[in-house]
């Protein structure tokens, strides 16, 4: 490029000459057009920008006439040099000025009829040069491949800084705003049912208790007590936690009837707690957001209107439709990630002195960004799994081993040498060379080989198992328990795509077939025999089981989905046998009863 | 609230028993900052000291309103007490009832055997009622903990009255404030016995 060396500067702008790679930006005036950019936008425009022809600067001014008549401006920025393509909306028919002082790229835009977006990089990278035209533009926005947004200048901890209006309500630092989709995921019903809110009330306030518990429900816990707070927040394992209370500087302070203080609790240690439990921290105080921005005078909000808020959010799919319910009724909040990256919104107050309507919460995406994009917060789980959680469970899986198959009646001395022996078996060594083991060898025996020797008589008595009860039926049922290799089109065409089609291996847990057939097959049998009750008794525990099993997939609770099951399948077994006995010994007891008095009587 | 601190349960208290009072007072005297609705504001905001008026028309009727409420919780400690100690009685008797009925069946060899049920059950039934009324309100003898404690505040409103008086006496606006803040946990304690008793808060 044969302006790289130049410097561009101008109006107290001076724009280094540093490599910031390609920045290849984009800022579209559209002159008629109201309508959301399409996805891809900014990609497509840079390209047709591209192979625009490149003319001097100078002619900055025509731009205005080529927008007026429905075309796009991109921007691109090399090096020091800016260059503004304008193309017509038929095509990449048009032509690129290069700008080489910062104040005609701001003249340009700024006679540019209609709103003018800047790419996201762009603002990031040149924050001054993007307040230099939201100063001439103040419509201007700032565009991705995902969509646009309007930019605005805010006061943020004493400072101006460029934040994006990315819905009513909800604004976004430049990098949240880069990774929004974070907030668009169906995060929140998990998190929603997993709401706690830790309302720091003092017994006395009984009105506000009654409030709360009338709004929140289950989802409420009080605290009135250093120690109860530290007891509920160490009891928040991933969950989303709400702590509401009175603040006062940066601490949650709790005062009794008699104005004496009972709690008193800084803001960043509970975040802290709350972190430790892997959940998030939504902090519903005053102040809170303005003290972290140490920005002006306050409001106040109320609580129960933030609980109302709370209460309604739940209901919400998306992080970012709860932050949006949140914002409607405690005053705008600001998204932001902090210096690890995450998300965390703040209340608007934080960030714009002067629209505080009731300035406070403060949200931290602990671990919302669970996302493959955040490979930091992956990587170092993955780690923490390798190095620390599997060895330290192997370690005490090991030792439980020998304590568990001592007092099953095996002893250590049985135990070491069958490990010896199935390990030797292994590994083809022959009868004599059993006790031919090294130091290493025989330490991991000593941790592996009870774990191995359970194990393998785990799996053989499941074949064993498997083989005398359900081989028959897994063989009848094979074809339902999802696709196969083995699927002929005869089978298709006679089962349906419903079972044997893609995905149906997701619909019907083969297993809960299974059990399901393994139990209603006697069931039948045995109604047939004329032994009704034991025939309910396991059609109940079949029919129980499918029912739960379906039901608790359907709610993509799958780990939870068999213990319930069972528990759900014995439960709806047992409760109808013993009401029939019940009311069978009722029914006998009554007509007894009544056929006595009526014999008393004839007997009279 | 300024130097007089959160008035939170006296605002709540006369929100149930005189919302006309209350508004009254919000209206004649905004620098107490009391709310005719409830609310619960999460931060100081900006602080007015509140002038010497309010606070003594307030103390005034605080004063008033938490002798009556008062009274009200210990008459109906006192009816829960009484029930509470009727229903023992009944389980007494029907204990000794139902301990006559086993003396009954083995000198009547086996006959009554249904009453002797029916009596044994029913003396169940009853013990059952007492515990939950007793647990609702928490506890076993949580209801006569309960008399105790108001008893005391009883004696707390005294000492306020006083304050009160002294202060008006002799113009002193610490003491006029010291018996609003005694009169606030006053209310704050009838407020919490009235919701561990399942009562209006």
């Amino acid at each position: 490029m044969i302006l790289s060396s130049m410097h561009l500067t101008g109006g107290g702008l001076t724009v280094s000459s540093r490599i910031y790679g390609w920045l290849l930006a984009f800022a579209a005036a559209l002159a008629f057009a109201t309508s959301p950019a399409a996805a891809g936008l900014l990609s497509s425009l840079i390209k047709a920008g591209e192979k625009a022809a490149v003319k001097k600067a100078g002619h900055a001014a025509r731009l205005a006439g080529v927008a007026a008549k429905g075309a796009k401006v991109a921007v691109r920025v090399e090096g020091d040099a800016v260059a503004v393509t304008a193309i017509a909306a038929g095509g990449v028919a048009g032509s690129t000025y290069l700008f080489l002082h910062a104040d005609d790229l701001v003249r340009a835009l700024s006679l540019v009829d209609g709103p003018v977006y800047l790419p996201v990089e762009l603002v990031r990278r040149r924050p001054r040069l993007a307040a230099e035209i939201l100063e001439k533009r103040p419509d201007l926005g700032v565009i991705d491949d995902a969509g646009e947004a309007r930019l605005s200048i805010a006061r943020r901890a004493g400072r101006p800084a460029i934040v994006v209006e990315a819905y009513p309500g909800l604004t976004m630092s430049l990098d949240a705003w880069a990774r929004r989709g974070l907030l668009q995921q169906s995060l929140m019903r998990d998190l929603a049912a997993r709401m706690r809110v830790i309302a720091i009330v003092d017994r006395t306030d009984q009105a506000q208790r009654a409030a709360l518990k009338a709004r929140l429900g289950k989802f409420v816990v009080f605290v009135e007590s250093e120690t109860q707070l530290t007891r509920e927040l160490g009891r928040a394992d991933r969950r989303l936690v709400a702590v509401v209370g009175h603040v006062e500087g940066m601490e949650f302070v709790l005062r009794d009837a008699g104005d004496r203080v009972v709690v008193r609790r800084g803001i960043d240690g509970i975040h802290s707690d709350i972190d430790k439990g892997e959940s998030i921290g939504l902090m519903v105080g005053c102040d809170v957001a303005c003290n972290v921005g140490g920005s002006g005078p306050t409001r106040v909000i109320d609580a129960l209107r933030a609980t109302e808020a709370l209460a309604a959010g739940a209901a919400a799919s998306t992080p970012l439709e709860f932050l949006r319910t949140i914002a409607a009724a405690t005053g705008p909040l600001h998204v932001e990630t902090d210096v690890y990256g995450r998300l965390r919104a703040v209340s608007a107050a934080n960030v714009r002195a002067g629209d505080r309507m009731y300035g406070l919460s403060r949200v931290l995406f602990a671990r919302a960004p669970r996302a493959p994009t955040d490979p930091i917060v992956a990587g170092r789980e993955a780690l923490n799994l390798l190095l620390v959680e599997a060895p330290l469970a192997l370690i005490v899986s090991g030792l439980a081993t020998w304590l568990t198959l001592t007092m099953l009646g095996v002893p250590p001395r049985k135990t070491w040498r069958l490990s010896k022996e199935h390990y030797a078996c292994a590994l083809g060594r022959p009868e004599q060379d059993v006790d031919a083991i090294s130091a290493t060898e025989r330490a991991l025996l000593l941790l592996l080989g009870p774990i191995g020797m359970v194990a393998r008589t785990c799996v053989k008595l499941t074949l064993a198992f498997a083989n005398a009860t359900l081989g028959v039926l897994g063989t009848l049922l094979m074809p339902l328990l999802g696709k196969s290799e083995q699927v002929t089109d005869a089978d298709l065409s006679f089962y349906g795509a419903r079972w044997l089609g893609e995905g149906a291996e997701r619909r019907v847990p083969a297993a809960a077939v299974l059990v399901a057939g393994a139990a209603a097959v006697p069931a039948l049998a045995a109604l047939i025999a004329g032994q009704a009750d034991r025939g309910w008794l396991l059609l109940f525990v079949a029919a129980g089981l499918l029912v739960a099993t379906l039901a608790l997939r359907r709610e993509r609770r799958l780990v939870y989905a068999w213990p319930t099951a069972t528990a759900l399948a014995t439960a709806s077994a047992t409760l109808p046998f013993f009401m029939i006995e019940w009311i069978r010994q009722a029914a006998t007891a009554m007509t007894s009863w009544i056929g006595g008095r009526l014999w008393a009587r004839s007997a009279n | 609230m300024g130097e007089i601190g959160q008035l939170a349960a006296t605002a709540d208290a006369l929100r149930r028993r005189r919302p006309d009072l209350l508004a009254r007072l919000a209206q004649d005297h905004p620098d107490l900052g009391l709310a005719i609705t409830l609310q619960r504001p999460l931060g100081s905001g900006e602080e007015i000291a509140p002038k010497r008026g309010g606070t003594q028309a307030l103390a005034e009727v605080a004063m008033a309103e938490a002798k009556e409420d008062l009274s009200d919780l210990l008459d109906f400690l006192a009816r829960r007490t009484r029930l509470l100690g009727r229903i023992r009685l009944l389980i007494g008797i029907s204990s000794a009832v139902a301990s006559a009925s086993v003396v009954g069946l083995l000198i009547g060899e086996g006959r009554g055997t249904t009453l002797a049920a029916v009596v044994a059950f029913t003396t169940t039934l009853i013990g059952l009622v007492m515990s939950y009324i007793e647990d609702f309100s928490g506890g076993s003898g949580s209801t006569a903990k309960l008399r105790d404690a108001m008893l005391r505040e009883l004696r707390r409103l005294v000492e306020a009255r006083s304050e009160l008086a002294i202060g008006i006496a002799t113009d002193d606006d610490a003491k006029i404030v010291a018996a609003l803040k005694l009169v606030n946990e006053v209310f704050g304690e009838v407020q919490a016995a009235r919701g561990q008793l399942g009562l209006p808060v």
